[in-house]
């Protein structure tokens, strides 16, 4: 605030030139401040939150930064996991983030640091901890970043994969259905 | 002030309840999911933008980088606290208000559209190995997974049994809104055996597959009893194709053995000779009309066939069929009988102006000399005779073997290249008889005239080119070729795969290989 007031007084005595070019040179990031559903804070820049087409939409329609922005229906966990991924890709070529191009190279593998971030969604036993994969997948889903919802719904799969339906239901908690209802889904 | 409970997973309880009350209720509903979200969000961010001037005070703005040190602790159970949000849209708040059950607070639910992308991952029956067994298990987990996996299960359908047709026939054939709703959202279907008595009962359900747009079926014949039939594929088949043909608008290719329709070659079947004149008609409808065409819509694109012709003459269900579908972008034909080399009469190659894609396996001859009038150059072209039989091709009259038939030569192709080959991004001429000098000729006319090309497949047991070691002599005109063809990534050599070994491969010839970016066949991964 100190330095913007500088810059009005500098601009008011006739040296609005320097001051244009000094607000030029030290123009600050754009940054914006995310405030989960459990109340944790988060700046982020514009580049990186613009990942997110939930919030790149929101940018272009408020035309600007806007104040604290309350993000409902993410965790500080979700949030911070979600950041981290959109800072490493956000200037990553390699690594589509619009649907069009992640349904046109569908035997696409998962990357060296997109499989460590996902081993490091893990237990101390080193097992992934599915509800965390489903709570960001959630997250991702909310925040619309089609790159990370391709991620982690991948990784959800790989889980799956190999596994007979009695663990599949433990892993998801789904409850063992009637003899009659197997029936009809067997069926 | 509305309070919204969100649950454990974070998403609020309205959502879940909708979810699970939509259930099976199909695409439209969650295409529009999406949508929906989005514009929620939308709202309920302006909301709690709206609403933060009041709560200011309560955390820190703008240098939290870092997460509250405790959060891991907090978040690992993913119990959630309730969130107030303010000035939440009407009518989630009256939503939010009614009476509910939390459901089972630990089970994980994902919304529908989340369900599928899980479920695309995982391997369908394209993947030959996992035989669909992660699909088949999720679709039994429960109520809510079961239509996301059917969809996905029956969108690739391939049947490789008598039993599996009869199962998917009696699915599909048995009427009843799911029903219909399986048999549309078939996209795909191949066949990879052939049984009379299920391909008719197959034939009746054809109509309900309305969204189908492949079609392919192979005779990897399952306990057929006389096999002195086996490849004489009659009504059945013409009988499906045409029900495809009527029915299946959006079909795209058709895969099919080289149907063989004439009373000698069927036998005595009473049924079929029924089928047979239903076919005869509508081919002589067809000759009195002139054009069969009448539908302008078809999306038939690509038409396969593969098997022999019966005897000389009968060729006029592929020529039926060559007039029924329309300008064909892609067409295929493959025979492994040199006595009865499959055809389609030169005068079709005129009437198909469109084509972009040839392939032609085996003995099949006849097309040919006309390809070269076709109104674009080729994409892929694939002149390979399976089993070393003699593949009878030609590119102009003056190519004439001692039999007056046009054979297939490197001078015929060349002038092929140079006229329809500037688009070409695979070719295939495996098993061709050239001399080496002949194939260099024609390898220095590719990379002179095909700029675009991916694939090369040159390989034929016939060449002189065997060896037990690959030196740099036998990779060097790759050079020159990648020069022409920057896009050149995969090459099979003219050498028999079968009796050479890649063991004796020289470092040189790989170092070659990687400075190219230039994949050979079992040679830079044997």
């Amino acid at each position: 605030m100190f330095h913007r007031a500088n810059l009005r007084n500098n601009s008011k005595n006739g040296r609005s030139q320097v001051g244009q070019n000094r607000n030029s040179k030290k123009k600050p990031v754009a940054k914006l401040t995310l405030i989960t559903e459990d109340n944790e804070s988060f700046t982020v820049c514009k580049k990186v939150a613009e990942m997110s087409m939930f919030f790149k939409n929101m940018l272009q329609d408020t035309e600007g930064i806007p104040a604290p922005f309350i993000v409902p229906n993410v965790s500080g966990y979700d949030l911070k996991k979600i950041i981290e991924y959109c800072s490493y890709h956000c200037l990553d070529t390699d690594c589509p983030n619009d649907n069009d191009s992640l349904r046109s190279r569908r035997d696409r593998k998962i990357g060296h640091w997109d499989e460590t971030f996902v081993r490091n969604i893990i237990n101390k036993d080193g097992d992934p901890v599915i509800d965390n994969l489903v709570g960001l997948t959630k997250a991702a889903y909310f925040l619309d970043i089609p790159g990370l919802i391709w991620l982690m719904t991948k990784s959800i799969a790989n889980t799956i994969d190999p596994k007979p339906i009695a663990e599949i239901r433990e892993i998801f908690n789904v409850p063992v259905p009637s003899e009659r209802e197997e029936e009809i889904l067997q069926r | 002030m509305q309070t919204l409970d969100v649950d454990t997973e974070g998403k609020p309880a309205f959502r879940r309840r909708g979810e699970d009350s939509r259930g099976d209720r199909g695409e439209k509903t969650n295409s529009s999911a999406d949508h929906q979200t989005h514009g929620r969000y939308k709202n309920s961010g302006k909301a709690a933008y709206g609403a933060e001037g009041g709560r200011e005070r309560d955390w820190d703005c703008g240098d939290t980088d870092k997460v509250h040190p405790d959060e891991k602790s907090r978040h690992r159970g993913r119990m959630r606290p309730k969130l107030i949000i303010a000035a939440a849209d009407a009518e989630e708040g009256s939503r939010s208000n009614a009476p509910r059950s939390l459901p089972n607070p630990r089970r994980l639910r994902l919304p529908t559209e989340l369900l599928r992308q899980v479920f695309q991952a995982l391997p369908d029956s394209r993947d030959r190995r996992s035989l669909c067994s992660d699909l088949r298990s999720t679709a039994v987990v429960c109520r809510e997974w079961n239509p996301v996996a059917s969809e996905r299960l029956w969108t690739h359908v391939v049947v490789s049994s008598p039993h599996m047709v009869r199962s998917f026939t009696n699915t599909i054939g048995k009427g009843g809104a799911s029903a219909t709703k399986l048999a549309t959202t078939v996209r795909t279907l191949k066949q990879e055996f052939f049984d009379w008595e299920a391909m008719d009962d197959f034939a009746g359900v054809v109509h309900r597959l309305e969204g189908l747009r492949l079609f392919a079926t192979y005779w990897r014949v399952v306990d057929f009893p006389y096999p002195r039939q086996l490849t004489l594929f009659g009504p059945p088949i013409s009988v499906v194709v045409t029900a495809l043909l009527l029915s299946c608008p959006r079909l795209e290719v058709l895969s099919i053995p080289a149907p063989s329709l004439t009373p000698g070659s069927w036998g005595s079947d009473s049924d079929s000779d029924s089928d047979l004149d239903t076919e005869r008609e509508s081919d002589s409808d067809s000759d009195s009309n002139g054009d069969v065409d009448e539908d302008e819509d078809w999306d038939l694109t690509g038409l396969r066939v593969a098997g022999r012709r019966c005897s000389a003459g009968e060729l006029w269900f592929q020529n039926l069929l060559l007039r029924s579908v329309g300008p064909l972008v892609e067409l295929g034909l493959e025979s492994d009988d040199p006595e009865h080399p499959l055809a389609v009469p030169d005068t079709e190659a005129i009437t198909l102006p469109n084509l972009e894609i040839v392939e032609a396996k085996g003995c099949v001859t006849s097309l040919f000399p006309s390809l070269i009038n076709i109104q674009h150059p080729l994409r892929r072209l694939v002149l390979a005779a399976d089993s070393m039989l003699l593949l009878r091709l030609g590119f102009g009259t003056s190519d004439c073997g001692p039999m007056r038939q046009p054979i297939f030569t490197s001078n015929g192709l060349q002038h092929f290249l140079r006229v329809r080959g500037s688009n070409l991004t695979l070719l295939n001429i495996a098993d061709n008889m050239f001399a080496v000098k002949d194939l260099l000729g024609c390898v220095t006319c590719i990379g002179q005239t095909a700029p675009l090309l991916e694939t090369l497949i040159l390989q034929t047991p016939r060449s002189g080119w065997h060896g037990d070691s690959f030196g740099l002599e036998k990779v060097a005109f790759l050079r020159d070729l990648k020069r022409g063809c920057p896009n050149l990534r995969h090459v099979e050599l003219p050498v028999s795969y079968y009796r050479d070994s890649a063991s004796h491969v020289s470092e040189e010839v790989l170092q070659l290989l990687a400075d190219l970016k230039v994949d050979i066949y079992r040679i830079s991964d044997p």
